[in-house]
């Protein structure tokens, strides 16, 4: 997200539309196995969200090839679609923007590749945008949250963070595997469909729940592991399952109150380190609405409270892309046409956070 | 709520008497959050596991507070020594500046805001409490005295500034800024020679004594026992981050600290090359959004 080459001298130019109207940002998301594209408005107004989810058999996951072949199959009727619900044209639209990373290489570059087709037929500016960072804007904006501590959790990522300094800093992390990986990868041992989402089935699974196995809770400082847990409960669930001595129901349960318990410790330590009362929740997993019930019980036993996420942006969206990237582009920064590549890893740490600069810490103890 | 000492994430703690003597109570309350089976074992094994590294803490010459009493099953409390001083993370607020030392020199450090920190603190030690004992066991035992008595006799090994001069005389940033990562680096070292990870290793959780400016480490909740290296790599990965992500311009006291931690480790090589191996692990994952 360099500024944009002629002025390089000063700071780059702040960008406003000179007849008044509002700006305008088309976003492709594509980075794991949902491609979607989004068209939204500088104040947060979302006009279309459209996405489309690879979903494959019970029991296995998705590779990259086929996953970007899926989505260079829809992406352009996607983008048809949005415009359709938006009543718009790509006439309309002022910037293009698409996720960087981080991601899954294949599945990336397959949308990065039609965006740059798109912004030189339309001859429209490119903003590349970091997906965690996107999720948190897309947060912020929809609830309104101020400054709050934010819980990342989807099927890649498992972060603690917060605002410091101009940036996003990460505060706390998994030191292994995410923890929607951790439940996509269990719903796989268990057989259970991938639709809508392998989480989702544990969810309602565990409501039956009735029995609570204790299982290896990992927390060190603000950061978490699940690695150990999820081969402690993968093992123990084909014993217990044969022996009858677990239902799957139990084991889902378990699992939901044991990982999301270590989410919600580390959440709290943020928000006493941080001395923050808010806090917001992002990403696929944020969808579960037994992690919001117990965030909220934490949040109000502290005094504070928590920002209610609507589902609907949680799961990887284009709307979110076209937000962020249009906060950016609105502090006049673009994406040269050469520079529109892709990066597995893109730490959410890495990008400054320019239009929220002016905003001074609160201070520490 | 004036004896509040800190808004903690797990437990309230508070300033209180305690055989006419100022005392720190740690209770860890009940957490509606989580199952109640959960619940009740994380917070008694954490106190029963706070109080024993503690100890074991202490007995290495590592400083940490003095378990006065132990409550592992109802109130899941400790009452600890008080420490008079202040926090690493208030100490650093009020003096590394904004510019990375190593990224050439920063603004002075009389950052403006900070004013208000100090105030804050005063007021703590000045404040009377008058609780009830009726209801305590036994005062401290004779070993957990004998072992305040050692914590506050072990010299910071390297030390060469006086405290006062250290924690508020006029002194260069650099000057202040190794003595720190001096203390800091070989307390962990000391305390991972005696085969204990502190597990929450962050600036909220070490202190520096007002009247020694020695190191105490605090908050032992998440420590356990531990020999092998990618343990103790990550008890320092933990506080890297924290460090960082609190003091987004210390990378060089950071690296003082590890210069210093590898000085007096008994296995500093073996463990910082496992923590370069740790980190690896962290920047591989964010692979995925
Ligand atoms: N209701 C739910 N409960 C728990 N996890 C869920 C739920 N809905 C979706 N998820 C999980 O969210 C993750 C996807 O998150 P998302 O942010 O969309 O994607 P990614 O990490 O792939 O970018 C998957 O691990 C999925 O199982
Ligand atoms: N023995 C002590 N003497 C003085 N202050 C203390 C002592 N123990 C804790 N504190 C203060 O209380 C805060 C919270 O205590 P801590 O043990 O870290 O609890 P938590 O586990 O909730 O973080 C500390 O950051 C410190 O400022
Ligand atoms: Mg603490
Ligand atoms: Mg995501």
């Amino acid at each position: 997200m360099e500024p944009t080459p002629p002025h390089s001298d000063a700071a780059p130019r702040k960008r406003a539309r000179t007849d008044g109207k509002r700006c305008i940002a088309i976003g492709f998301e594509g980075s794991a196995n949902k491609v979607g594209v989004g068209i939204v408005a500088d104040d947060g107004t979302i006009f279309a969200n459209v996405r489309k989810t690879y979903i494959t058999p019970p029991g296995t996951g998705f590779l990259p090839q086929e996953t970007a072949r899926h989505h260079r199959e829809h992406v352009l009727e996607l983008a048809k679609q949005a415009f359709k619900i938006a009543h718009m044209t790509p006439n309309d639209i002022d910037v293009i923007c698409f996720t960087k990373g981080p991601g899954i290489a294949a599945p990336l570059v397959s949308v990065a590749v039609v965006v740059r087709m798109l912004a030189q037929l339309w001859g429209k500016p490119i903003v590349g945008v970091n997906h965690c960072v996107a999720h948190i804007e897309m947060g912020r904006v929809v609830t309104r949250a101020r400054n709050p501590v934010v819980l990342y959790v989807s099927g890649g990522n498992t972060q603690v963070i917060a605002f410091a300094q101009g940036r996003y800093r990460i505060f706390g992390e998994t030191i292994d595997i995410a923890v929607g990986n951790c439940l996509d990868r269990f719903a796989r041992i268990l057989q259970l469909p991938n639709e809508p989402a392998p989480g989702w089935q544990i969810e309602q699974l565990a409501k039956q729940g009735k029995q609570f196995i204790e299982l290896p809770y990992v927390v060190k400082g603000m950061d978490v592991s699940f690695s150990g847990l999820l081969s402690n409960i993968s093992k123990r669930a084909t014993e217990m399952l044969a022996a009858e001595t677990a239902t799957k129901a139990d084991l889902c349960f378990s699992l939901q109150e044991t990982v999301f318990a270590m989410l919600v410790e580390v959440t709290e330590r943020a928000m006493a380190h941080c001395h923050s009362s808010e806090v917001l929740i992002v990403g696929g997993v944020a969808c579960n609405e037994r992690l919001q019930d117990m965030m909220r019980a934490m949040v109000t036993q502290r005094g504070g409270s928590l920002c209610a996420m609507d589902e609907r942006f949680c799961i990887d969206n284009g709307a979110m892309i076209a937000y962020t990237g249009l906060l950016s582009f609105l502090q006049g920064q673009v994406t040269p046409i050469e520079q529109t590549t892709c990066t597995q890893r893109y730490r959410t740490d890495e990008v400054p956070i320019t239009w929220r600069a002016g905003e001074v810490d609160e201070p520490g103890d | 709520m004036d004896d509040l000492l800190g808004m903690g994430a797990e437990a309230t703690v508070r300033k209180i008497t305690f055989a006419a003597h100022p005392a720190v109570s740690k209770i860890r309350p009940v957490k509606t959050y989580r199952h109640p089976v959960l619940d009740q074992k994380l917070r008694s094994r954490r106190t029963a596991t706070e109080a024993r590294c503690m100890e074991r803490a202490l007995k290495a010459g590592v400083c940490a507070p003095a378990v006065l009493r132990v409550d592992k099953k109802e109130n899941c409390e400790i009452i600890m020594e008080y420490i008079a001083g202040q926090t690493v993370r208030a100490f650093l607020h009020r003096y590394c500046p904004l510019a990375d030392p190593a990224l050439g020199p920063g603004p002075t450090e009389d950052e403006p805001g900070d004013e208000g920190i100090e105030g804050e603190q005063e007021e703590e030690h000045e404040e009377e409490h008058h609780v009830s004992e009726v209801q305590l066991e036994a005062p401290a035992s004779a070993a957990a005295a004998a072992a305040a008595a050692t914590a506050t006799a072990v010299p910071a090994p390297g030390a060469a500034l006086p405290p006062a001069v250290f924690l508020s005389g006029d002194l260069p940033l650099k000057e202040r800024m190794d003595e720190a990562a001096r203390k800091i680096g070989g307390t962990i070292a000391r305390l991972h020679n005696a085969g204990i990870c502190h597990g929450d290793l962050t600036t909220s959780n070490m202190m520096f004594r007002d009247d020694s400016a020695d190191l105490v480490l605090i908050d032992f909740g998440l420590a356990f026992m531990s020999s092998s290296a990618e343990d103790k790599a990550v008890d320092l990965y933990v506080l890297e981050r924290a460090l960082l992500a609190t003091h987004p311009n210390s990378k060089a006291l950071f690296d003082g600290i590890m210069e210093n931690y590898a000085r007096t480790s008994t296995k500093g090589e073996e463990i910082l090359a496992r923590l370069v191996k740790v980190r690896a692990r962290g920047r591989k994952k964010s692979m995925a959004g």
